[in-house]
């Protein structure tokens, strides 16, 4: 009761004519950030942090907020319908895309934007109930977890990739491998830098996903001589009951893993994303048709997306610990109004907290009526003739590369991945395991070192801290089950073949 | 450690290939490099001139690789994109090199 007793006074904030205002502007700004390639809320967060001097705390942070999870809503919408995607859309592009192709636009959105509905409403009644409690799940988690975690991580690529194991893994070390380029966190060197200044702090995340996905795309279209975009600007928004019912359980599977997945420091949209897919993959009562074209494909991911993002303010608002860049700003922004995030927060700012969690709810309603209803006027943009839009796209990305760190440098980045992305395309390999990788790599790396350090060398601390050695020993049983399955499966279809064998060897 | 696991899967490769099928492997060089030609010419120019030359030589550049070529389509598209660059520039405060 004290919750909803909370919730009330927290909606007597939100629900005032100038938050409701900030909402809105957050939610509408989000969801075009969120649309145009390149653009994500990072560089938009951080280039309207200087606002909030003006801005009253509340609206200030309420706006922020609304611009972070609305761009969640809306990145899926660019993945879907053209294939760009922003790093926490990367697995809409799998099966969005692909209903794109069969002419299934429409439901693709709808799906995206209900499952997000569904996600942020899950997520918020978990970060209502739960946020002064549920930080605490975080500390539980130290150096040998999270190495466990990102190995888990790992052997979802199994489930990721749409084609071979064995190139999704190679895809994934290679990702692995680029996240190395850079400094050193540890020792302080730099590694296959190249003596390139710009190599020093790494590669960018949004280089390699704009080249892979974006560049790459823009040129097979053209190579098709496609004189339209592969979406045609016609869209069917509404489903079919049998349809609707396919999306509710899959976004609730990923509004469960995305909630969990968001309030641990180093998880958040990114990783919660591939998480639900590959649960999907599995148990999914139609994971034979995901990577497809399928319902389940979109909803999943959406739906962690979206609840992820909500439940990444869980740790900032709980323990004062940014899990994310975005949250990082998020704390710039709480701190630049004299607030200090942390265990006091909720108890010395109640209409700070409560506040943002009942705005999220009226976020959450705006949303839905910007991306699904609304969604075909943002779409307008995608009927201009491929000849006209091709070039636009590539101004957007080259836009979104340089405005994460004002260098050009980094277009002549997204341009050599692009080169690369082309080659994998036409290779048929797919470059999202790869992104995988390139994300978890270095955190891996790093708790790995870490986990190491504190245990003194020892690398039985992995097996012998209950939640890590849990999980490990879930990666071993997986192994041994794919194993055996494979192992039965030759059996099985050696069997079937020699009576073949037989009636050839008598005919 | 992570080099090794992957030049042990590129080695699977290489002996998995000797018993597969040969594939024509579809790749037209023509497209992707003016792509690329039109980008890294982007940066080059924005660079050493300013960012609205840059606009330009990328969207005449990158129009060699559309199905059509139309030079007032290409000053229309240029017009445009140099607006919302000033939007970004202005509205949003993206440090942009426009001129």
């Amino acid at each position: 009761m004290d919750v909803l007793h909370n919730l009330a006074f927290g909606f007597e904030h939100a629900l005032t004519l100038q938050n409701l205002m900030f909402c809105a502007l957050g939610c509408t700004v989000g969801t075009l950030v969120g649309l145009l390639p390149g653009l994500g809320p990072l560089a938009t967060i951080s280039l309207l942090l200087p606002l909030t001097y003006s801005i009253p705390t509340g609206g200030a942070l309420i706006m922020l907020a609304g611009i972070y999870y609305g761009a969640q809503y809306g990145d899926s919408v660019s993945a879907i319908t053209m294939k760009i995607p922003h790093a926490s859309s990367i697995v809409a592009c799998i099966d969005g895309y692909q209903m794109t192709l069969k002419g299934k636009t429409g439901l693709a959105l709808f799906t995206a934007g209900v499952s997000s509905f569904i996600g942020g409403t899950v997520a918020i009644v978990v970060l209502s109930f739960l946020a002064p409690s549920l930080g605490e799940v975080a500390f539980l988690f130290g150096p040998a977890e999270y190495c466990a975690l990102m190995l888990v991580g790992f052997v979802c690529v199994s489930f990721v990739t749409t084609g071979s194991l064995l190139n999704g893994m190679a895809m994934c070390l290679i990702g692995v491998l680029l996240g190395q380029i850079g400094t050193d966190v540890t020792s302080g060197q730099q590694r296959f830098t190249m003596d390139l200044d710009f190599l020093a702090d790494g590669v960018g995340l949004v280089s390699i996903a704009l080249g892979c996905f974006g560049i790459a795309e823009i040129t097979k279209n053209l190579d098709n001589r496609n004189e339209r975009t592969p979406f045609n600007g016609k869209i069917s928004l509404m489903p079919t009951w049998a349809e609707f019912k396919r999306i509710i359980p899959s976004a609730l599977r990923g509004s469960v893993i995305g909630s969990f997945l968001g309030i641990l420091p180093g998880g958040g949209p990114v990783i919660a994303q591939f998480a639900a897919y590959a649960v999907d993959k599995k148990v999914s009562k139609y994971k034979h048709e995901i990577g497809s074209g399928a319902i389940e494909g979109v909803a999943g991911q959406a739906a962690a997306d979206e609840a992820a993002a909500r439940t990444s303010f869980i740790p900032l608002m709980s323990i004062g610990i940014p899990e994310n860049a975005v949250m990082a700003l998020m704390m710039a922004a709480f701190v630049i109004k004299g607030i200090q995030p942390g265990p006091n927060m909720i108890a010395g700012h109640p209409d700070l907290f409560w506040g943002l969690v009942a705005s999220m709810w009226v976020g959450n309603c705006f949303l839905i009526v910007l991306n699904v209803p609304l969604v075909r006027y943002w779409l307008s943009v995608f009927k201009i003739p491929y000849n006209v839009l091709f070039p636009s796209i590539l101004f957007f990305c080259c836009i979104g590369t340089f405005s994460v760190n004002n260098s050009l440098n980094d277009i002549f980045t997204t341009a050599t991945f692009g080169f690369i992305g082309y080659m994998f395309l036409r290779l048929d390999l797919d470059a999202a395991p790869l992104m995988l990788g390139f994300i978890l790599g270095p955190m891996l790396e790093e708790n790995f070192r870490r986990a190491l350090l504190i245990s003194r060398g020892d690398f039985t601390a992995f097996l012998t801290r209950p939640i890590s050695g849990t999980l490990l020993a879930l990666i071993g049983l997986f192994i041994i089950w794919q194993l055996a399955r494979y192992l039965l499966k030759a059996r099985e279809m050696g069997a079937r073949a020699l009576p073949g064998a037989d009636s050839v060897g008598a005919a | 450690m992570v080099s090794s696991l992957l030049l042990l899967i590129g080695l699977i490769t290489v002996v998995r290939s000797r018993f597969d099928q040969r594939v024509h492997l579809d790749f037209n060089p023509k497209n992707i490099f003016i792509i690329l030609a039109s980008l890294c010419g982007f940066a080059v120019i924005s660079a050493h001139l300013n960012m609205i030359a840059g606009i330009v030589f990328m969207v005449f550049c990158s129009a060699f690789a559309g199905t059509s070529y139309s030079v007032v389509r290409n000053l229309m598209v240029s017009a445009s994109l140099t607006a919302v660059a000033f939007a970004f520039q202005k509205l949003l405060g993206l440090n942009l090199p426009l001129y």
